[in-house]
């Protein structure tokens, strides 16, 4: 059964789009463009921090070193030990513990720090992690996220080779993510995958409003609203 | 399987068939027309996709930032405890 939110030309057609790949930078880490598909180690910060502790220190062989798992309250502040040479870590910096999944994510912002800093560019990418959804989630409520009735989600069409179950992106969640670590989703070995202009344009408009409680078009958010309307008309539960 | 007891047989007595899923109907005409405005008014936005650039990079500063980037140093087969 064809599920009708996953047609692409609900919102806009095409919703992703399939480009020549951007190859490497001088590094070896791959060059990636805001809108485009990657995958990427993405991390949620648990409500207590948990962190590496070292337990046992040393100083002649580091090697002999033992560390523990410990828990930080939220209130806790300044330095918990002292600085840690083996590890890099300053007193007042710990070795964080959470939860975490490589899943794609769409590329919000690269930094490039220009010519004169070519040798060193910035390593980090923003990143909007991509949520598939539950087979709890009824199809109501994933036509109230394709009408985008939730600020903080974004919907996504299942649609391969670009994104393969239909999902979410969570605005909560945007996150740096290492440069060097991400890969590009490809197709064929050699493309890769990018949201369309009209696609990449609304998810800007979203973010904007999200953020900062309005978005990038006043005339957009018209539109938005009728498609709202139009999509949730489509899905009204059946009356009694 | 939820409220599964680990050693105990799974109880599929409970289940029951998935719900005929609804079939919504689209308004195509009308969906066409709004995403034509949609594309227009995305177009017209005219959003690029070079990212950020700086164009003037104090060097000496930058490099100063660079101290809350160190790499690492993680001992790796390290035994963690858990408490």
């Amino acid at each position: 059964v064809v599920d009708p939110l996953d047609q692409t030309a609900l919102l806009c057609d095409p919703f992703y789009e399939v480009r020549p790949g951007l190859g490497r930078s001088p590094k070896g880490h791959p060059v990636v463009q805001p809108g485009q598909i990657v995958w990427a180690h993405q991390v949620y910060p648990t409500s207590r921090p948990f962190i590496i502790d070292i337990k046992g220190y040393d100083p002649r062989d580091a090697s002999k070193n033992t560390y523990v798992v410990s828990q930080l309250g939220a209130s806790s502040v300044g330095p918990t030990h002292f600085p840690i040479k083996e590890l890099n870590l300053r007193s007042d910096e710990n070795l964080y513990v959470m939860h975490g999944k490589k899943r794609p994510a769409i590329v919000l912002q690269t930094l490039d720090a220009g010519f004169y800093n070519q040798r060193n560019p910035e390593p980090y990418l923003l990143v909007a992690p991509c949520f598939t959804f539950k087979d709890k989630h009824k199809p109501e409520y994933r036509a109230r996220v394709a009408a985008m009735d939730f600020i903080n989600l974004f919907f996504l069409p299942a649609r391969p080779p670009c994104y393969g179950d239909q999902g979410v992106i969570r605005f909560e969640h945007i996150q740096p993510v290492a440069a060097s670590g991400v890969e590009p989703q490809m197709t064929d070995g050699t493309k890769q995958c990018f949201l369309s202009d009209v696609a990449w344009a609304v998810l800007q408009h979203r973010l904007s409003l999200f953020l900062v409680g309005k978005g990038l078009d006043a005339g957009l958010d018209e539109d938005i609203k009728a498609y709202h309307d139009c999509i949730l008309e489509a899905y009204q539960p059946p009356s009694g | 399987m939820e409220n599964a007891t680990r050693g105990e047989v799974l109880d599929f007595t409970h289940l029951t068939p998935l719900g005929k899923p609804t079939s919504p109907k689209f308004d195509e005409a009308k969906l066409r027309k709004i995403r034509a405005r949609i594309e227009e008014r995305a177009r017209s936005m005219a959003l690029t996709r070079r990212g950020a650039h700086i164009p003037a990079v104090d060097a000496e500063s930058q490099t100063a930032w660079l101290e809350d980037d160190r790499p690492v140093s993680l001992d790796v087969g390290a035994p963690v405890k858990f408490p």
